[in-house]
């Protein structure tokens, strides 16, 4: 399997691709971030773009927020940099740890902002995460279309056309470059959000088990109500450089954001990641289909950030890559799958040129506040079964 | 706001180009009336099937001369398509009884020929995806980046230039086929932008803001 | 120069998007066909592949209705096919937005229509689909009828027979390998991409990014996939990178446009 002659990342990465030189298009996006970039004339478009929303409706953006890292630097910048009113819009996966919600309790409190919430129904959660994991090998499904699709519903029911997400996907991907000014929209959702499922394929998929009331929140919507709305949905790491580091920085002293330990990566990435109990999970799950685990990913970002070496950079991924986390007995409890079932189902989607070994896997450390995750046991009215196109 | 005429004479498949003027946020207009074609903003003369036919549906329902009046002599911006470049030229050998070509518009200093790759292996049509390299600057190119430039082609003719400036773009195919071509507030393209996503939604974007 | 398509295929019955394990087997539901086809034009495939495979006169309004929509908000070509007789057929295809109709079993009960169909509205718009089946170790029959009536013709000669027929392409499909994921038949398009004059799609079989990359450099035109891109997590994303990467002549867009 190759990987980058830079960073780490292997070919399987999705649409990553390398050059001549062995190193890949993420390598050479940072590249361009650090030096092609006229980031001044980025922080005046910024400008020049705010300046066109505020004080024009209820409020001057929305602002989807989860409480990890990059949300909470994004809401610091907009009210405290750019001292806009927003609408924090909250999406609740079901799978928030405890800190998260003392971390949002003084982070909401020290800004003063106005928050929604919107929480789905767990029936219905739980057998989309089932489907997803089914087809793709990732349970994540619900979230991701949940934050993208339910926000821009919210967006044109509140009428607030400014959207400010965060991070630019080129920073760690190469679905956008940065010499683009991405926009987080339809084609973003289609292309690296919903794995290429929509609400509309779920329906059919789940063959009854849900009505089409069942997933509205997570069906995006129609790009002529986008357009009365004049809709921009913008990422601020399109207008600011974004360095990880220093914004955690920024949010710890600013805000008093704490950090905390996380499954499956060495303990000094301890902001990496905090908000959701599932992660080692969908780590461990990335790692069975194409080799790559999440240290992988953060020592990516310290090598393109000269924070570290490739060679340091090799010993922490040996070190922690590839555990089998304790949450995923918790996982195989709420969807009631057995150990052997999961890994059945994971491995159906490999990566070429990946390929898992099941048996040189070790068992990773426990989170201290996993007896708080929530065991609430609610019965299936019929099990879906493990395989596409079982009946249930 | 003003439509966009996009000429109807009689082809299969104005759906698309329908659609895609509409995606960009514009009005159109499919028609063959002389005044919603005057009052038009821009222009389209979309293109599908043979020359012959095509001159013939032209001719019969007037429109040569309403192209030729309210379209070339007033400069109002024409984005032509696929047949409906080659229908720029003097003329075309497609089907041409006899060995006597076929008449078109004449707009350009420019004749219409089968493709004739030296490579055996290429097959007729010219038929897919295919990436067009720029010969000179225009705006309808403008912000589409180099690595984006490939476009969805079908055709069996293609045209050849006499004047090297009326030449936007060209793509290999065995031989130089001409791609874009462009002169005064006429601009040309032998691919469908309506079928060449992202790329061919930008060119079809920038035709349409176009005010030459 | 020109590019080797990548082309996801729909099965549509009763107008809802299906997939099967060599035609019959395992029947599952492939989502909404409308939105999965938005899905692959944000991918950046080269075009769509729209087959009914149990044609009705009800069953061709809702793939009418089906091919309009996706028009609305798609532009990239679509071939759709799925008993089309006549030249009306063709048509009303035409009409609600298709690029290229396909052709198969009237193909092979009336060779004529084919040609009459390119005549009317130009080769580059008929495709003629051939499905096939061995039938003992060494030889294959085309099926016809939606794989269900077995006829007397070879594949590989029927294939070469068709381009006289004046059809813009071909589309060749393994029913032995349908869904089954194992790679395509690349005896078969050893024996026919070098012969044909017309470009030649392949289809049934690909599971795995390397399955691609043998069908395009045993010469095919183009691959058709299904299963692969329903039920794994390599993606025409995937697919293109890993294929550019590789060198093969594929559309390889810069960043996020197609």
């Amino acid at each position: 399997m190759l990987s980058c002659n830079k960073c780490m990342l292997p070919e399987t990465a999705e649409a990553t691709t390398f050059d001549d030189a062995g190193t890949c298009s993420v390598c050479r996006q940072i590249e361009v971030r650090d030096t092609k970039i006229d980031w001044d004339d980025r922080g005046r478009q910024l400008q020049e773009l705010i300046a066109q929303y505020r004080d024009k409706g209820l409020y001057d953006c929305i602002v989807p927020y989860s409480g990890g890292k990059d949300s909470v630097f994004q809401l610091w910048y907009v009210v405290r940099k750019l001292g806009l009113k927003p609408l924090v819009v909250r999406f609740d996966h079901w799978f928030y740890r405890p800190l998260i919600e003392e971390n949002n309790t003084r982070v909401f409190k020290l800004l003063g902002v106005d928050v929604l919430n919107f929480t789905p129904n767990w029936h219905v959660v739980r057998e989309l995460m089932l489907e997803s994991l089914k087809r793709r090998g990732d349970f994540c499904w619900h979230c991701h279309t949940g934050i993208y699709a339910h926000t821009m519903q919210i967006a044109i029911r509140y009428e607030t056309p400014l959207l400010i997400w965060g991070e630019s996907l080129a920073e760690y991907q190469s679905f956008y470059s940065y010499d683009e000014m991405e926009e987080v929209d339809e084609k973003r959702f289609n292309r690296a959000m919903n794995l290429g499922i929509t609400a509309d394929d779920m329906y059919e998929f789940l063959g009854g088990r849900v009505t089409k009331r069942d997933l509205y929140p997570f069906v995006y919507p129609p790009r002529k109500d986008l357009m009365r709305i004049k809709c921009r949905s913008i990422c601020l790491g399109s207008y600011i450089k974004w360095d990880t580091k220093k914004h955690v920085e920024i949010i710890k002293k600013e805000l008093d954001w704490k950090g905390q330990e996380v499954e499956g990566i060495p303990p000094e990435y301890d902001y990496e990641k905090i908000e959701c109990f599932f992660q080692g999970v969908r780590d461990y799950l990335k790692f069975i289909k194409r080799g790559m685990g999440r240290t992988n990913h953060l020592v990516n970002i310290d090598i393109r950030n000269n924070r570290i070496t490739r060679e340091e950079g090799e010993k922490l991924v040996q070190q922690f890559d590839g555990k089998r986390p304790p949450s995923l007995d918790l996982f195989l409890d709420y969807l009631d799958l057995s150990e052997n079932q999961f890994i059945d189902i994971a491995t159906r989607h490999e990566v070429s040129p990946w390929q898992f070994s099941p048996n040189q896997v070790e068992r990773g450390k426990s989170m201290p506040d996993m007896d708080q995750w929530d065991r609430t046991k609610v019965a299936w009215k019929s099990h879906p079964g493990t395989e596409i196109g079982d009946k249930g | 706001m003003s439509h966009v005429a996009i000429v109807d004479y009689g082809i299969n498949n104005v759906r698309s180009v329908r659609n895609a003027v509409d995606y960009c946020g514009f009005e159109p207009l499919i028609t063959g009336d002389p005044a919603a074609i005057g009052d038009a903003s821009h222009v389209i003369l979309p293109g599908v099937g043979a020359f012959g036919d095509a001159m013939n549906n032209l001719r019969s329902r007037g429109l040569d001369g309403v192209l030729e009046q309210k379209v070339r002599e007033k400069g109002k911006p024409l984005l032509a398509i696929c047949l409906g470049m080659q229908l720029l030229a003097r003329s075309s050998e497609e089907h041409a009884e006899d060995g006597v070509p076929h008449k078109g518009l004449g707009w350009l200093d420019a004749d219409v020929q089968r493709i004739r790759p030296n490579d055996p292996d290429l097959k007729i049509p010219h038929m897919g995806w295919n990436t067009v390299t720029k010969e000179r600057e225009h705006p309808v190119l403008a912000g589409i980046r180099p690595g984006n430039l490939a476009f969805y082609f079908v055709h069996s003719f293609a045209m050849h230039c006499n004047e090297a400036g009326d030449v936007v773009g060209t793509a290999d195919y065995g031989q130089p086929i001409t791609s874009i071509v462009a002169r005064d507030n006429v601009v040309a393209t032998q691919f469908h932008p309506e079928k060449s996503q992202d790329s061919g939604i930008e060119l079809l974007g920038n035709f349409l803001r176009w005010n030459p | 120069m020109l590019k080797k398509r990548l082309i996801p295929k729909f099965l549509l019955r009763d107008g809802r998007l299906v997939k099967y394990v060599r035609f019959f087997e395992n029947e599952r539901m492939a989502g909404n066909p409308v939105t999965t086809a938005k899905v692959y034009n944000d991918y950046g495939v080269d075009e769509l592949i729209v087959l009914d495979i149990v044609p009705s006169a009800a069953s061709r309004t809702r793939v009418i209705e089906t091919i309009e929509r996706m028009s609305e908000e798609i532009f990239m070509p679509f071939t759709v096919g799925g008993g089309v007789r006549a030249p009306e057929d063709v048509a009303a295809l035409l009409r609600a937005g298709a690029d290229k109709v396909s052709v198969n079993s009237e193909a092979v009960r009336r060779p004529e229509f084919v040609r009459e169909a390119a005549r009317i509205f130009g080769d580059q718009c008929i495709t003629v689909s051939i499905d096939y089946k061995k039938v003992s170790a060494r030889h294959s029959n085309v099926f016809i009828d939606g794989g269900r009536e077995r006829m007397p013709l070879d594949p590989a000669e029927w294939a070469l027979r068709c381009q006289d027929l004046h059809c813009g392409e071909i589309l060749l499909g393994s029913i032995d390998r349908d869904g089954t994921m194992d790679g395509y038949d690349l005896d078969m398009i050893n024996s026919v991409a070098g012969k044909l004059g017309v470009p030649l799609i392949v289809s049934g079989g690909c599971g795995s990014l390397q399955h691609a990359i043998d069908a395009l450099e045993a010469g095919a035109s183009a691959v058709a996939i299904s299963s692969m891109f329903l039920f794994t997590d390599h993606s025409p994303i995937k697919l293109r990178s890993h294929l550019a990467s590789r060198g093969l002549n594929v559309r390889a867009g810069a960043g996020s446009r197609n």
